[in-house]
């Protein structure tokens, strides 16, 4: 019964829902951890994954901006700051009684869709592999990941300035 | 070639999107709230992928303009963070008050 569903499923369908599962799982992470750390880097798994997505349908401008801006500064200053802020919160806010109109929410997004029967179509996977071949997509990609550093640098330079050191 | 129900990408953003507002929603300290909301920015992302096969450079420009924006938001956030950690010498949700209210002790972050 399993192989006839494997079967079924497309190569692309399969790896967006094992991406879109572990994105998932990454965000119920950031829920339930305790820790501002590592829910920051639950934070940047999950937008790793949303980003590897992009790379699924081969949109490779879409796929270079979140990985170097979005995951390489925004996640990593997040990063820096739940490490600088790094301690056990505990509870409070609503109640758990807000889980059952989020459910609706989702519940009817997903049926409004699936009704719509909106198809999408992905790209050649071979659009990434031709894009960092060429010379202007290197430049690209190496002016990116200089700033890149430039900005760890930075947050580095913070990070010990604020905390006097590296904490174990 | 291979067509996929766009169905599966809105699904997926919905649920990340309501995990990052319950995630916000429950947060005790705002540094939970700005993982939260950068979690919702990543429902975003995944939501925009469908429009990239109707009109690729439009989609394109809005995901700049949602990236932009999200960062803008983020420094925002953290001006916010760090002039509250050097008033109130604290990050907690509670301590937000509405305007002209009259402080009365300060708590430590630790």
């Amino acid at each position: 019964m399993n192989y006839v569903f494997l079967a079924m499923v497309s190569t692309y369908i399969g790896a967006l829902i094992t991406l879109g599962v572990f994105a998932v799982l990454s965000a119920i992470g950031v829920t339930i951890t305790k820790d501002n750390l590592y829910a920051a880097i639950y934070l940047a798994i999950a937008t790793g994954l949303v980003g590897a997505v992009y790379g699924l349908f081969g949109i490779t401008y879409g796929f270079i901006l979140i990985y170097l801006i979005f995951v390489g500064a925004t996640i990593t200053m997040t990063i820096v700051l739940a490490a600088t802020y790094r301690r056990v919160e505990f509870r409070g806010g609503v109640g758990k009684s807000w889980i059952a109109p989020m459910l609706l929410f989702i519940i009817a997004v997903i049926v409004a869709s699936a009704f719509t029967n909106y198809e999408v179509t992905p790209v050649t996977s071979q659009s990434l592999i031709s894009f960092a071949s060429t010379p202007d997509g290197l430049l690209l990609i190496a002016l990116l990941a200089s700033l890149l550093m430039a900005i760890m640098i930075g947050l580095i330079m913070y990070y010990l300035e604020v905390s006097g050191g590296w904490r174990s | 070639m291979e067509v996929v129900n766009a169905a599966i990408l809105y699904g997926f953003a919905s649920i990340i999107l309501m995990i990052g507002y319950y995630s916000a929603l429950r947060a005790n300290d705002l540094i939970r709230v700005l993982i939260s909301l950068e979690l919702m920015f990543n429902a975003i992302f995944l939501a925009l992928v469908p429009l990239f096969a109707v009109n690729a450079v439009v989609a394109l420009g809005i995901l700049i303009v949602t990236i932009l924006s999200s960062s803008t938001e983020f420094m925002t956030l953290i001006t916010a963070i760090m002039a509250m950690d050097r008033i109130r010498k604290s990050v907690r949700v509670e301590e937000i008050k509405a305007g002209g209210e009259q402080y009365v002790e300060s708590k430590s972050n630790t």
